[in-house]
C-alpha cells in the first residue's frame, strides 16, 4: 500500500508539473497578446479582432487548470475550526466522509459535462479566424479539470484510508506548496 | 423545496472543512437532484461559461504583476521610503506599515498578497525594532485591508462583472476611502502609541537626503498606480489591458534591476496560475448555487421583504449591512459576494442606490470578516507570519475594530466619499 501510494503521489507530481507548464505558458499568452493588441491598437489603429474571444477562452483553460493545480497544494479555502474540536479519530471519519463526497461530486460533474460536450459544440466560436466548437473552451475545459481533480481526490481518499488503517505514510503532500 | 435546505446543505459541508469551491457546487446539484424541477444539466453548463468575461481576465494580470513586484524587491523599497517619510511619527512602525500598504495596494489587488508578500517583510522590520509581535501582526493584518480598496483591486471586478458596473468607476471610487481607512487607523494607532497601549520605539526624522534616496528607489512602485489611473482616465486602455501592461512593466523591471531572474520568473507564473485557479475558479463554482437563487426568485423575495420592512435606502442598507457583517464572520469573502451581488442588486435599483456607491460598501463590508473571528483569513496569514497564537492577534486587532466599523457607517452614509471622483471624471 506504502509503495503504491508512493508511486501514485510521484505520478500526481509529474501531471501538477505538466499542468504548470500548461498554466504557465497560458497566463503568458494572455499578457502578451492583450500587450500586443494595445500596440496594435494605439501605435497602428489595426486591433486584432479575435483578441478579446481568446483570451477570454484562454481565461478560462488557465482557471481550470489553475484549480487542479491549487488543490494538488490544498489551496482551495477551507473554513477550518470546527473539526479540531472533535477527537483524532473522529476528525478522520469526517474527512474521509468529506473527500468521498467531493469525489461523487466530481463524478457527477464529469457524467454532465460529458453530455453537454455534444450539445455545446453545435455552437461555434465567433470571431476566432478558425470555427471551433464553443465546447472545447467549456464543457470540454470543465471535463479536464473534473477528471484531473478526481486523480488527485483519490490520493487524498487513499491516504485518509491508509491513516485509518494506521499505515504510516512518509509524505503526504503532493508537492511542496510555492 | 424549500431554499433553506439548500443553504443548509451548504453549511453542513463547510463545517466539515469542504473547500468552498465543492461545497457550493455540491450543495447546488444535491438540491437539485432533491428537487426535481430544474435540470441539473441547465446548472452544470452555467459553471464554465460564467468565467466567459473580458473583465476577470484582469484578476490574474494584476495577481501576476503584484507577485512581480514581490518578486523584484519591491516590498524593501517601498518600506524604505515609508519609513523616512513617517517613521518619526509618534507609533513610528505602525505608520510605516499603514503607509506601505497604500503604496503596496496600488500594485497588488487582493488583500491576502498584502499581507503576506509586504507583511513578512514589514512584521520582520517592526519586531527588530522592539514591536510586540502580536500587535506587528495585528496592524499588518488591518492594514491589508487597504488593498482591495485602492486599485486595482480582484474584488472590485468581481463585484462589476456580477453587478454590471464599470471597472474604471468602482476602481477610481475606490481611493478617496481606501485613504480614509489609512487615515483612521494611523490616528488610531497614534492613540494606542500616546496613551501607552502599545510599545512604539520611535525613529530618527530621516534627513531630505536619505528621503529623497528612498523616493527615488520607491519610484517604479510609486509609478505603477499612477500609470493605471492615468490609463484609466485618458481611456488609453482598459483595465484588463493596464493589468497586462502592467505585468509587462514589472517584468522588465525586474530584470533591468537584476532582482528577477529566469528561476524567480518561472515561480511568479506558476504561484499566479495556482492563485488564479483558487480566486477566480471560486466564481465558476459558485455560479449553480446563484443560479438556483435567481430561478427561484429569491432576488425579488428578498427585495419585497426588505422593502415591506422600510422603504428608506440607508435603513435597508443597514440592516443589509448588519447581515452582512454577520455573515462575513463565517463565510470566505469571495464566496458572500458571489452569493449576495445577485441577490441584492434588485432591491440596489429599485431604491436608487448607486451600485458603485454600494460597491464600495459591500467591499469594506466583506473586508471587516477577513479580521473577525473565527475565520478571519487575514488573521490566519498573521498566525504564520508573527509567529503568535489565534487568541492573541485577536486581542490585537480588536481596538482597531472601532475606527473600521465608524468608517464603514460613515461611507454607507455619505456617498459622496465613494461617489466624487467618479461623479467628477466619468458622468
Amino acid at each position: 500500500m506504502t509503495q503504491f501510494l508512493a508511486r501514485y503521489r510521484r505520478f500526481l507530481a509529474i501531471v501538477g508539473r505538466v499542468e504548470l507548464v500548461i498554466g504557465g505558458a497560458l497566463l503568458l499568452f494572455m499578457a502578451m497578446l492583450i500587450t500586443t493588441q494595445v500596440i496594435l491598437r494605439s501605435g497602428f489603429g489595426r486591433p486584432l479582432t479575435w483578441m478579446e474571444e481568446m483570451v477570454t477562452y484562454t481565461l478560462v483553460w488557465l482557471t481550470f487548470i489553475g484549480a487542479s493545480i491549487g488543490l494538488k497544494q490544498r489551496r482551495h479555502v477551507t473554513i477550518s475550526s470546527f473539526l479540531k474540536q472533535l477527537p483524532a479519530r473522529y476528525q478522520l471519519y469526517v474527512r474521509v466522509a468529506a473527500t468521498s463526497i467531493i469525489i461523487v461530486l466530481l463524478f457527477l460533474l464529469i457524467y454532465y459535462a460529458r453530455q453537454i460536450i455534444p450539445i455545446e459544440s453545435s455552437a461555434t466560436t465567433v470571431a476566432l479566424p478558425l470555427d471551433l466548437p464553443r465546447s472545447l473552451f467549456f464543457s470540454v475545459a470543465l471535463l479536464v479539470n473534473s477528471i484531473l481533480m478526481q486523480l488527485t481526490m483519490f490520493y487524498y481518499l487513499l491516504i485518509d484510508v491508509a491513516e485509518l488503517n494506521s499505515i504510516k505514510i512518509a509524505t503526504r503532500a503532493i508537492y511542496p506548496s510555492h | 423545496m424549500s431554499i433553506l435546505v439548500l443553504v443548509l446543505i451548504l453549511v453542513i459541508l463547510v463545517l466539515m472543512e469542504i473547500p468552498i469551491i465543492f461545497a457550493l457546487a455540491a450543495s447546488a446539484l444535491l438540491y437539485l437532484l432533491l428537487d426535481g424541477g430544474i435540470p441539473p444539466l441547465l446548472v452544470v453548463q452555467r459553471i464554465a461559461s460564467g468565467l466567459e468575461s473580458y473583465v476577470l481576465l484582469a484578476i490574474p494580470l494584476f495577481i501576476f504583476s503584484g507577485n512581480l513586484f514581490n518578486r523584484a524587491g519591491i516590498a524593501k523599497r517601498i518600506f524604505s521610503f515609508a519609513s523616512n517619510l513617517v517613521g518619526h511619527i509618534r507609533g513610528s512602525l505602525a505608520h510605516v506599515n499603514i503607509v506601505a500598504s497604500i503604496i503596496f495596494s496600488g500594485i497588488s489587488g487582493i488583500a491576502q498578497a498584502d499581507a503576506a508578500g509586504l507583511g513578512t517583510v514589514e512584521v520582520r522590520e517592526m519586531r527588530r525594532y522592539g514591536f510586540e509581535p502580536a500587535f506587528s501582526g495585528a496592524i499588518t493584518a488591518v492594514s491589508a485591508v487597504i488593498g482591495p480598496i485602492i486599485p486595482p483591486s480582484g474584488i472590485m471586478i468581481i463585484y462589476a462583472v456580477l453587478s454590471n458596473t464599470s471597472v474604471p468607476e468602482l476602481f477610481l471610487a475606490g481611493f478617496i476611502p481606501g485613504l480614509l481607512v489609512a487615515l483612521a487607523l494611523m490616528a488610531t494607532v497614534y492613540i494606542l502609541a500616546r496613551s501607552g497601549t502599545i510599545v512604539a520605539p520611535r525613529l530618527k526624522r530621516a534627513s531630505f537626503n536619505n528621503l529623497a534616496k528612498s523616493f527615488l528607489h520607491a519610484i517604479p512602485a510609486l509609478a505603477a498606480p499612477i500609470f493605471l489611473i492615468s490609463g484609466i482616465l485618458t481611456g488609453f486602455a482598459t483595465p484588463t489591458e493596464l493589468g497586462a501592461l502592467t505585468a509587462v512593466y514589472a517584468m522588465i523591471l525586474g530584470f533591468l534591476y537584476r532582482e528577477l531572474t529566469w528561476r524567480s520568473l518561472g515561480k511568479c507564473i506558476a504561484d499566479t496560475v495556482a492563485i488564479c485557479g483558487v480566486l477566480v475558479f471560486i466564481i465558476a463554482a459558485a455560479t449553480p448555487f446563484s443560479a438556483i437563487l435567481a430561478l427561484k426568485g429569491i432576488p425579488q423575495l428578498l427585495a419585497d421583504g426588505l422593502l415591506a420592512i422600510s422603504t428608506n435606502k440607508f435603513v435597508v442598507l443597514a440592516i443589509i449591512n448588519v447581515a452582512l457583517l454577520m455573515i462575513g464572520c463565517i463565510m470566505d469573502t469571495t464566496a458572500i459576494l458571489l452569493i449576495a451581488v445577485p441577490v441584492l442588486t434588485p432591491i440596489i435599483s429599485q431604491l436608487g442606490i448607486d451600485p458603485v456607491h454600494f460597491g464600495l460598501v459591500i467591499i469594506v463590508n466583506l473586508l471587516l470578516g477577513t479580521l473577525t473571528p473565527p475565520f478571519g483569513i487575514l488573521l490566519f496569514v498573521m498566525v504564520e507570519i508573527a509567529s503568535v497564537n489565534f487568541k492573541q492577534i485577536v486581542k490585537a486587532v480588536a481596538p482597531f475594530y472601532i475606527p473600521l466599523l465608524i468608517f464603514l457607517i460613515i461611507l454607507i452614509y455619505v456617498p459622496q466619499i465613494s461617489l466624487w471622483l467618479p461623479r467628477l471624471f466619468f458622468r
